[in-house]
């Protein structure tokens, strides 16, 4: 496939491309440059950026002016930067990302290739698209697909339940698209991360400023003690098990001693509720739980295995009380944004003072 | 076990190797791989790392270990502790073990011993001992031809999905028979290498069936009859909705004679989506391969070393060139026929090389190499004075 050379047009849809970057340095503008009058529009429409990402998680895809919208996006960049909250950073990333994709959606396939292979490294294939179901547009790699569906949780993004032929993964085009969200999204967030904001013109400081009043709080971290009868189904089954002095098979182990750990539970409390089970050896089991804590070898806490994973070892009991949870631990997650609220009034009240 | 048997099973493990060291079937990337072995004092060491095949092969001359092991993974450091070696990518490995696949043949040579009362029967292991009631029961799997066979279908089975899906080339694929209870599949140099835990947890769910949802097929809770006879897939079709088409075609649907997009659309009819789902859900876990999920997920795993002998059988792990063909319980006897006087507690009865053993009660018996490390290595017996 022959390269498609992009326009402005194209430019200001894909601000995040290395040939926007290559734009923007060519017109040679310093930050000065952008905060006299002559820029207002552009200023505005970064502002606008970032409040509507506040806002609506998501920067509205309107190419007024193409020159102003590209430019737009570096200064948005430095704005989110300049306001020090590194909160802001996730959610400017993802909505720049849903923005990106909406435009994706309808661009023609030649770009849409350009794009995966040159900026994402993903061999996509179009195919001759099928007359009857399952209808599918392109085709990539097996790894490439798995490499980015494992973030998402819903059960059609499985491999199991994806068209798979000959190391390929048939996809519609938006299902294409929307794979690489979280790809577009890392890649400006890394951006933001290594941006550095010299002295910023007086006439932006009331832009950050504004911004930082109406960005939202970010969440705190909290714990909750949870009692035996919160747990999750499937630690609940490892606890039920081990109460009737049953073998509990290995991933069950896995899973019970990290839940029990990640919520706070001591070394001493964990070997207690292994003590009735066939074969216990109380040198072994404490050391594994210490292991498991990180209080030994690696020292590496570890985590909690993922609800996928636990359906993978047959260690799944879902009830409708999970809810679509990710993992054990956020099981019993709707009591939680009372207490989130909570503090997230505190914080704000606090924010405004300063 | 005791000391003199230790010492049998060893001199045994030592004259083997000392005929047939040319024979250890070495990895690829061998300077980059973990290598482990126990010994017959049950310590097991690892973090060892061998530059060349000879090094190793001398290695195990030297110690004669009750089991060889090598990572699947590359590292770059691979003799330093876990987690300063460097990983660099694992094959892709999967572990097919009759033991999980409940043939009925289980009955009859499995055994179990309570380790409270000492109780021991010739059956399935119970989840308490039916005489003092503790759940505290050793179990003892045996293999025969009957399951080996169940489980080398589930490689036939695992096989096609490698070739057909992942376009894996046959030839790439590397089959061994494990030594005891099944089969392991390893693939080296693929790009599955760099795939991380979440990754092959996902190759496990699809070669394994796990997960698939009607959605797939293109049906959902609204389904009308004309929309699934549109999407439902035909026996032709690739990947999970052929598959699922082809099981149910040839086992649940075998007798109707109508095209099976119609007896699936009036049977989503007749019973709802809920029993559809659940029709569905069986036939992919019994169209996919019937795995052990952990041993494909973990990067840090150490497997049999190919060519040498499961300590607790005296069998071969063997490549499988002609798998069609390969015959666990003759052609991975490594062990001659040498006479051994040894006292048997119990066994179920048991085949090698066309031979049947057993079944014994507790007494003294002389039996051949082959058959007598056999019964040592599970601790079913112990050598005579």
């Amino acid at each position: 496939m022959t390269s498609v050379e992009l326009g402005i047009e194209d430019l200001a849809k894909y601000p995040f491309l290395e040939e926007a970057g290559k734009y923007i340095k060519a017109r040679d503008l310093s930050l000065e440059d952008i905060a006299q009058p002559d820029f207002n529009m552009v200023i505005e429409r970064a502002r606008k950026r970032v409040l509507q990402a506040i806002r609506n998680r998501e920067v509205s895809n309107e190419i007024g002016t193409p020159e102003i919208e590209l430019l737009s996006f570096p200064l948005a960049l430095m704005l989110i930067k300049a306001t020090n909250l590194d909160h802001l950073i996730s959610r400017y990333s993802y909505s720049e990302a849903v923005r990106a994709e909406k435009f994706l959606e309808s661009e023609r396939e030649e770009l849409v290739v350009q794009i995966f292979r040159n900026t994402l490294k993903i061999d996509v294939t179009p195919i001759e698209t099928n007359t009857c179901y399952p209808v599918f547009n392109y085709k990539i790699p097996i790894m490439d697909y798995l490499k980015r569906a494992i973030s998402f949780h819903e059960l059609e993004w499985k491999l199991v339940n994806r068209s798979v032929d000959q190391g390929y993964v048939y996809l519609r085009s938006h299902e294409l698209i929307r794979l690489i969200r979280q790809e577009v999204e890392n890649m400006i967030r890394e951006r933001l991360k290594i941006l550095t904001v010299s002295k910023l013109p007086d006439s932006l400081k009331k832009t950050i400023q504004d911004i930082s009043i109406r960005s939202p709080a970010p969440n705190l971290s909290y714990r909750v003690r949870i009692t035996p009868d919160k747990y999750p189904p499937c630690v609940a089954t490892a606890l039920s098990m081990l109460n009737k002095r049953e073998n509990l098979p290995h991933y069950g182990r896995f899973l019970f001693t990290t839940y029990l750990v990640n919520i706070g539970s001591s070394v001493e409390e964990i070997l207690a509720l292994y003590s009735g089970s066939p074969d216990f050896n109380e040198r072994i089991t404490k050391y594994q739980i210490e292991h498991i804590a990180g209080l030994r070898g690696g020292r590496v806490k570890y985590n909690c295995p993922s609800c996928r994973t636990l359906v993978t070892h047959s260690f799944c009991f879902k009830t409708k009380e999970c809810d679509d949870i990710q993992n054990p631990l956020q099981f019993g997650r709707k009591i939680v944004p009372n207490v989130r609220k909570q503090v997230n009034k505190k914080w704000t009240k606090k924010q405004l003072k300063h | 076990m005791d000391e003199k048997t230790t010492k049998a099973l060893k001199k045994k493990f030592k004259e083997y190797y000392f005929k047939h060291i040319e024979q250890i079937d070495t990895p690829t990337h061998i300077s980059e791989r973990e290598f482990g072995y126990m010994t017959f004092d049950s310590i097991m060491i690892r973090h060892l790392s061998f530059q060349n095949p000879v090094d190793l092969r001398t290695k195990i001359l030297k110690e004669v270990p009750h089991s060889v092991y090598y990572s699947t993974s590359l590292y770059n450091e691979p003799s330093r502790p876990m987690q300063e070696k460097g990983w660099k990518g694992s094959d892709l490995v999967f572990d097919i073990d009759a033991d999980t696949l409940s043939s009925p043949c289980r009955k009859n040579h499995d055994k179990w011993i309570c380790r409270s009362c000492g109780t021991q029967k010739i059956g399935i292991k119970p989840t308490k001992c039916p005489k003092c009631k503790e759940t505290r029961i050793h179990e003892i799997n045996i293999s025969c031809s009957i399951c080996l066979n169940a489980a080398k279908n589930e490689v036939f089975k695992l096989l096609n999905i490698l070739t057909d899906d992942f376009g894996i080339q046959r030839n790439k694929i590397d089959t061994f028979f494990s030594g005891s209870m099944g089969y392991h599949i390893s693939i080296i140099d693929s790009t599955f290498g760099e795939a991380n835990q979440a990754i092959r947890n996902e190759i496990v769910d699809y070669v394994s069936g796990q997960a698939y949802i009607p959605e797939s097929l293109g049906v959902s809770r609204q389904s009308s009859y004309e929309n699934l006879i549109d999407r439902l897939p035909s026996e032709t079709e690739h990947g999970w909705r052929g598959r699922i088409a082809r099981y149910l075609k040839n086992s649940q649907f075998k007798e109707k004679s109508s095209d099976l997009k119609e007896v699936l659309a009036e049977l989503y009819q007749k019973t709802g989506y809920r029993k559809f789902r659940f029709v569905i859900e069986s036939a992919a876990k019994k169209s996919g391969a019937t795995i052990d999920p952990s041993v494909t997920t973990d990067i840090h795993r150490i497997l049999r070393l190919p060519g040498t002998l499961h300590g607790k059988t005296g069998l071969l792990k063997k490549r499988c060139t002609d798998l069609e063909s390969f015959s666990p319980l003759d052609d991975a006897v490594a062990l001659g026929r040498e006479p051994m006087k040894i006292f048997v507690d119990n066994s179920p009865q048991f085949t090698l090389m066309g031979e049947q053993f057993g079944p014994f009660k507790s007494e003294h018996v002389e039996l051949p190499t082959m058959a007598a490390v056999y019964l040592l290595g599970q601790d079913m017996a112990k050598v005579e004075e």
